[in-house]
C-alpha cells in the first residue's frame, strides 16, 4: 500500500541543512496495524503527515496504493489524501461551533457526496459508535474520551482505506484510551490499514508492527522483512 | 498615582507595538468624530441656536399669498403694509423691508472707488422690534423714516471695516451713496442680518402711503414681533386682508396675508438637509465606535492569556481593568484630538465654501461641548468594548485560558457572534449613508443635467449700476450701454455683448400683469403675471438663447418706434395656444399700459433655479424700457475670466467712477443655482466615502480576525480533505453571509429613513430601485472584496503548521 524510498525531509538553515526524516524507507502492506514509535523530536509526527500528503515539502519517492506521490501535484494529492486517507489527532480536533452530527459530515461534503447519501452515512456512523444520544451536541459538551470518538467515528465515516492516527490517547485516560485503541483494532481486522504514532507501549501491542525512529532515521520495523521489533 | 504612570507608560507601549492597530482605530475615531463635531456644529449654529434677537420665537414673517395663482410667499404691497401695521392689535410692532442695490461714489473725506453695495431700505421700527442695538451711534428715529426726509444711513460692521477701516467716528459724518449725500447714524453689530446675509448698508424706508405709483408695487418683506399667539395674529390680518380685498379689489382681489414664524421661514430651506446630514455624520460616529469595539474585542481576545497571566501573578481584577482602561482612553483620546483638528478644519471649510442658503452658516463655529459629546461617545465605547474581554480574561481561571485550545477547540461562537452582529450593524449604517448619498447624486445629476435655456460656457458677466452716476438720467442710459457694447465688440476674443436687467437662474425679478388685447379682461386678481425683463436687441445672440418665431430685437426698435416686445414660449403657448404669437398685442401693467405688439418668441429660460418652474417672460427693448442697472452679458471665443479686466476699462473709460459688480461667468452663475445641491451631494458623498472605508475596513477585520483565530479549524478540514476552493468558500461565504445581512438591515433601513430625503431630490424617487440595487451590489462586492484578501491567506496556510496553532 505505502512504499517510502530515500524520503528525506530537512530545512535550509544559516549553519546548513537540518534534517528531520533522514533516507526512510519503509513499506507498508494493506491491513497492517502499524504504530511509529521514538523520542520526540525523532520525526514520528512529520512521517505522518507526509503519508497524510498535508506535508509536500519533501524528497525521495512515495508511492501509495500504486500511485507515484513524489510525481504528483499538491491537488492530485490532496485528492488521493480524500479519498483514501482518514485523520485522527491526538488533540481530537473537532470543530467547536459544529455539533457532532456536523462534524460528521465535514468529510463527505469535501467528496461531495450527495446531501441525502450523507445524512443516510452520517446516521449509520452515529449508531455504530454508538453516539446517535449525542448528534445534536458541540464538541464542549463532551467529555474528552467522547470528543475522540466522535474524532475516530469522522475519520472512518468516508470508508478510508487508511487511517492515520496521531497519539490518538494522549490526552485521555487509560479506560478511554483503551477503548479507542480496541476501537482501532476491531476496525483493522475489518480490513482498514492504521499507521499509529504512540509513546505508549501498552498501545502499541495492539498493531502488528513497529517502525522506530531516531533523529529522523528509520532505526528498525521499515518493512516487515527488515529488522523490527515484534510485538 | 505610580500604577497610573506604570499603566499610561505600558499603554504607550503597547499601542506603539501594534502600529496598524493603533494607527486604524485612531483615524477612525478621528474621522467619526470629526465629522460628527463638524456637522453638529453647524446644525447647532444654523438650526438650534436661537436666533440673535430679543424673544426670537414671536417674531414672524409676513408674505402674501394668492391661493389661485398657486403664490404663497410673494412680496408685500405698501398699501397692505400700512393697513395691516394700523390695524393689527394681535401684533406689537411691524416692520418693512425692501431689497436695494445703492452705489457708494463718496467717502466722509471725499473721493473713494465706486462700488456697489447691498442695502435694505427698512422701517425705522426694525431695530427696536428686533431689539438689536448698534455698535456705534444710534439707529433711525420714526422721524427719519418719513417721505422726503433728510438721507440717513446705517452701516454693516463689516463695511465699515472693509471700506472705513472701522473707524470709531463714522457717526454723523456724510458719505455720498447713489451721488447723494447720505449722513451716517451708526454701524450696526457683527454678522446683523434679517432676511438675507451681506448687507451693506441700511436706509430709511421712507414709505408714502399717498404715492400709488410705489403703493400698488409688490416689493416689501413684513417682519412682526406678535403680542397675542400666531392663530390670533393669523385670524386678526386675514380680516384685515378681507376688508383690503373690499377695498382695494384691483390690488387686492384674492391676496392675503401669509404668516410664518421667522426662525422657520430661515432654516426652512435647509432644515431638512441638515437634519439629513447629522444622521449620516450619526452613522459614521456609530461606525467608527463599531469598527473600534471590533478592533477591541478581537484584541482583547487575543490577550486573554497575558490577562490570565497577570491574573495567575497575583494582579487583582481592579489592577487588570485599570491597565485597559488606560488603553482605551488613550486611543479614544488619540482620536479626539486629532478628531478635534479635523473637525476645525472641516467648519472652516463649511463656513467659508457652505452655499449662502445656509444662513449663518458663516458662523457656524467648533462647539466644544459637542465635541465632548463625541469624545464621550468614543470614550465609552473603548470602554465597554476594551473592558469586555478583560472582565472575561481576569474572571477566567489560568489553567483554562492557559490550556485552551490544548484540546483541540476552535475559535469560539459568543465572541464571533458579536463582531459579527457589530459589521453587520456597520454594513446596515453604511448602506444606508452610501444610498442617501447615491441618491443626492443621481438627483444631482439629472439636476446639472437639466437644460437652463441658454449656453453658459463661455460667457462673461458684469453687472454695471448706473443709479446716482453720471449717466443714470433716461436719455443718457441708452446712449451709455450702447457705446459700453460698441467698445466691446471690438476687444479681440470678443463675439457678441449683450446687455440685460435680470440674469436668469439670478431670481423673479421685476414682474407685471399683463393683458392680451382682443381677450375678455379677466377678473380682478386673475390677471396674468409675467416676468419683465429689458434686453439689449444682441442680448439672445449672446446668451444662446434660441429664436423660435418671428425675429429677435433690432437696434430699429428704439424709443421713437413702435413698442414691440418678445415673449419665451412659455407665455406664447399660454396665450395663443394652437397659434402664432406674432403679430398678438400686449399691455404691461409696468409699462403704464403701453401696448406693445410680439414680434418674436424665444426658447424658456429658468429664472430662478434649475429645477424651478418656466414662467412667462417679456422680453422689451432697451431702448424702450431703459432700466438702470443692467448686467453686461459678453459672449468670447476664450476664457471669459480673462477678458474681465479689459471689459471692465473699457466701462471705466466711458466713466471712471462707474462702479461694476458681479463680475462673473454664466458658468459661475450656473453653480450658484445649484449650489445648494452640491454641498449636500459633496458632503453626503464625502461621509459616503468614508462610510465606505469604515464598512470596508470593518469587514476586512472582523474576516481578517476570524482567519486567524480559525487557522485550526482550516487545518482540520484540509486533513479532512478540504481543498484551497473549499476554503476559499468558507471564508468568503461568511463575508457574503454577513454582507447579505447587512445589506437587508441596510435596505429596509434606508427605505424607511431616505423618505425624509425627498424635497433634496430633484427628479427622483426616495426609494429609487436603481440606487438601492447598485449600492446593495457596491457593498456586496466591497464585502468580498474585504474577504478575498484574508481567504488568500486562509488557502495559503501550512495544514500541519495550522493543526499545531492554538
Amino acid at each position: 500500500m505505502i512504499k517510502l524510498r530515500n524520503l528525506e525531509k530537512f530545512y535550509e538553515g544559516g549553519y546548513g541543512r537540518s534534517y528531520v526524516l533522514r533516507r526512510v524507507n519503509v513499506e507498508i502492506k494493506e491491513g497492517e496495524f502499524v504504530t511509529i514509535m521514538g523520542p520526540s523530536g525523532a520525526g514520528k509526527s512529520t512521517l505522518l503527515s507526509i503519508l497524510g500528503m498535508l506535508d509536500s515539502a519533501w524528497t525521495g519517492e512515495f508511492e501509495f496504493l500504486g500511485h507515484m506521490v513524489h510525481r504528483m501535484k499538491p491537488k492530485e494529492r490532496a485528492e488521493l489524501n480524500k479519498k483514501y486517507t482518514g485523520f485522527v489527532f491526538q488533540s481530537y480536533h473537532l470543530i467547536d461551533n459544529l455539533t457532532v452530527y456536523e462534524n460528521l459530515d465535514i468529510p463527505l461534503s469535501y467528496r461531495n457526496v450527495k446531501s441525502s447519501e450523507r445524512a443516510s452515512m452520517v446516521c449509520d456512523t452515529l449508531d455504530r459508535f454508538h453516539i446517535v444520544g449525542k448528534r445534536d451536541l458541540y464538541p464542549s459538551q463532551l467529555s474528552g474520551g467522547q470528543q475522540q470518538l466522535v474524532a475516530v467515528a469522522r475519520a472512518v465515516i468516508a470508508h478510508p482505506q487508511l487511517i492515520l492516527a496521531d497519539e490518538p490517547t494522549g490526552n485521555l485516560h487509560s479506560s478511554q484510551g483503551k477503548e479507542i485503541m480496541e476501537l482501532f483494532k476491531k476496525l483493522n481486522g475489518e480490513g482498514t490499514t492504521i499507521v499509529q504514532v504512540t509513546h505508549s507501549v501498552d498501545n502499541a501491542t495492539y498493531g502488528n508492527r513497529v517502525i522506530q525512529l531516531a533523529d529522523g532515521w528509520v532505526v528498525s520495523g521499515g518493512s516487515e522483512t527488515s529488522k523490527s521489533a515484534q510485538v | 498615582m505610580h500604577f497610573f504612570w506604570q499603566d499610561l507608560r505600558y499603554g504607550v507601549r503597547l499601542l506603539g507595538k501594534a502600529p496598524v492597530f493603533t494607527t486604524v482605530a485612531v483615524l477612525t475615531l478621528a474621522l467619526g468624530m470629526g465629522a460628527a463635531t463638524a456637522i453638529f456644529s453647524v446644525v447647532d449654529t444654523v438650526l438650534l441656536k436661537p436666533l440673535p434677537f430679543r424673544d426670537a420665537e414671536r417674531l414672524l414673517v409676513i408674505w402674501e399669498k394668492n391661493p389661485a395663482q398657486n403664490r404663497y410667499r410673494m412680496f408685500v404691497a405698501p398699501a397692505n403694509f400700512l393697513a395691516w401695521q394700523k390695524q393689527g392689535r394681535a401684533v406689537e410692532q411691524m416692520a418693512a423691508v425692501q431689497d436695494v442695490r445703492v452705489s457708494l461714489t463718496g467717502g466722509p473725506n471725499g473721493h473713494i472707488t465706486p462700488e456697489e453695495l447691498k442695502g435694505e431700505r427698512v422701517s425705522a421700527s426694525l431695530f427696536p422690534l428686533l431689539g438689536v442695538e448698534p455698535k456705534v451711534g444710534r439707529t433711525f428715529r420714526p422721524e427719519e423714516d418719513q417721505p422726503g426726509s433728510a438721507n440717513f444711513v446705517l452701516l454693516s460692521h463689516s463695511l465699515w471695516q472693509r471700506r472705513f477701516a472701522g473707524d470709531p467716528g463714522i457717526a454723523g459724518k456724510t458719505i455720498r451713496l447713489r451721488d447723494q449725500p447720505y449722513t451716517v447714524l451708526g454701524v450696526l453689530p457683527p454678522a446683523f442680518a434679517v432676511m438675507e446675509a451681506g448687507v451693506d448698508v441700511f436706509i430709511p424706508l421712507g414709505l408714502n402711503p399717498s404715492d400709488t405709483r410705489t403703493a400698488n408695487g409688490r416689493y416689501l418683506m413684513v417682519i412682526a414681533r406678535r403680542r397675542g399667539s400666531l392663530d390670533q395674529v393669523r385670524a386678526e390680518l386675514d380680516s384685515v386682508g378681507a376688508q383690503m380685498e373690499q377695498a382695494l379689489p384691483a390690488l387686492d382681489k384674492g391676496w392675503r396675508p401669509s404668516i410664518f414664524v421667522l426662525g422657520d421661514e430661515l432654516v426652512g430651506g435647509v432644515r431638512q438637509a441638515l437634519w439629513v446630514l447629522m444622521a449620516a455624520v450619526g452613522c459614521l460616529l456609530l461606525m467608527a465606535c463599531v469598527n473600534v469595539a471590533n478592533l477591541l474585542l478581537a484584541r482583547g481576545a487575543n490577550r486573554g492569556k497575558e490577562i490570565a497571566l497577570r491574573a495567575a501573578l497575583g494582579a487583582g481584577r481592579g489592577r487588570i481593568v485599570t491597565q485597559l482602561l488606560t488603553e482605551s482612553v488613550l486611543l479614544a483620546l488619540g482620536g479626539g484630538g486629532l478628531g478635534l483638528f479635523l473637525s476645525a478644519g472641516a467648519i472652516y471649510v463649511l463656513a467659508h465654501a457652505g452655499p449662502a442658503s445656509v444662513p449663518r452658516l458663516a458662523q457656524a463655529s467648533l462647539d466644544l461641548r459637542l465635541f465632548g459629546f463625541a469624545l464621550v461617545v468614543s470614550l465609552v465605547t473603548g470602554i465597554v468594548f476594551g473592558l469586555a474581554p478583560a472582565m472575561q480574561g481576569s474572571g477566567t481561571s489560568l489553567s483554562a485560558t492557559l490550556n485552551e485550545g490544548g484540546r483541540g477547540g476552535t475559535a469560539g461562537g459568543a465572541g464571533r457572534r458579536l463582531r459579527n452582529t457589530l459589521v453587520i450593524t456597520e454594513l446596515a449604517l453604511a448602506m444606508v449613508v452610501l444610498i442617501g448619498a447615491g441618491l443626492l447624486m443621481r438627483g444631482f445629476i439629472r439636476l446639472r443635467s437639466v437644460d437652463p435655456g441658454f449656453q453658459p460656457a463661455r460667457v462673461l458677466t458684469i453687472r454695471v449700476p448706473l443709479a446716482g452716476g453720471r449717466n443714470a438720467a433716461p436719455d443718457r442710459r441708452i446712449a451709455f450701454f450702447r457705446q459700453v457694447a460698441d467698445r466691446i465688440a471690438t476687444l479681440p476674443g470678443v463675439r457678441a455683448v449683450g446687455a440685460v436687467n435680470a440674469l436668469p437662474l439670478t431670481g423673479l425679478g421685476v414682474g407685471s400683469n399683463f393683458a392680451v388685447e382682443g381677450r375678455p379682461a379677466p377678473g380682478a386678481g386673475q390677471r396674468p403675471l409675467a416676468l419683465l425683463r429689458s434686453v439689449s436687441p444682441a442680448y439672445f445672440g449672446a446668451m444662446g438663447i434660441p429664436l423660435v418665431a418671428g425675429r429677435a430685437l433690432a437696434d430699429s426698435d428704439t424709443a421713437q418706434a413702435a413698442a414691440v416686445i418678445v415673449v419665451n414660449q412659455t407665455l406664447a403657448r399660454r396665450f395663443w395656444p394652437g397659434g402664432s404669437a406674432i403679430g398678438g398685442r400686449v399691455a404691461i401693467d409696468q409699462n403704464v399700459g403701453r401696448v406693445a405688439e410680439v414680434v418674436g418668441v424665444v426658447g424658456d429660460v429658468k429664472p430662478e433655479g434649475m429645477d424651478g418652474e418656466d414662467w412667462p417672460i417679456i422680453y422689451n427693448p432697451y431702448a424702450q424700457v431703459p432700466l438702470q442697472a443692467m448686467t453686461l452679458t459678453v459672449r468670447t471665443t476664450a476664457l471669459p475670466l480673462a477678458l474681465a479686466s479689459a471689459v471692465t476699462r473699457e466701462v471705466h473709460q466711458l466713466d471712471p467712477n462707474q462702479p461694476v459688480a458681479d463680475v462673473r461667468t454664466m458658468e459661475e452663475v450656473v453653480n450658484l443655482a445649484v449650489a445648494g445641491a452640491r454641498f449636500n451631494t459633496v458632503l453626503l458623498g464625502s461621509f459616503a466615502g468614508v462610510a465606505f472605508l469604515l464598512a470596508a475596513v470593518g469587514i476586512y477585520g472582523v474576516i481578517s480576525y476570524d482567519v486567524s483565530q480559525r487557522t485550526n479549524e482550516i487545518g482540520i478540514r484540509m486533513a479532512l480533505g478540504a481543498q484551497p476552493a473549499d476554503v476559499r468558500r468558507l471564508i468568503l461565504g461568511q463575508g457574503a453571509r454577513l454582507a447579505v445581512y447587512g445589506i437587508v438591515a441596510g435596505l429596509l433601513g434606508a427605505g424607511v429613513l431616505t423618505r425624509w430625503m425627498g424635497t433634496m431630490l430633484f427628479g427622483i424617487n426616495p426609494t429609487d430601485g436603481w440606487t438601492f440595487t447598485a449600492i446593495s451590489i457596491l457593498l456586496a462586492v466591497v464585502a468580498l472584496g474585504a474577504s478575498f484578501v484574508p481567504s488568500r491567506r486562509a488557502m495559503a496556510l501550512d495544514p500541519v503548521i495550522a493543526l499545531r496553532h492554538e
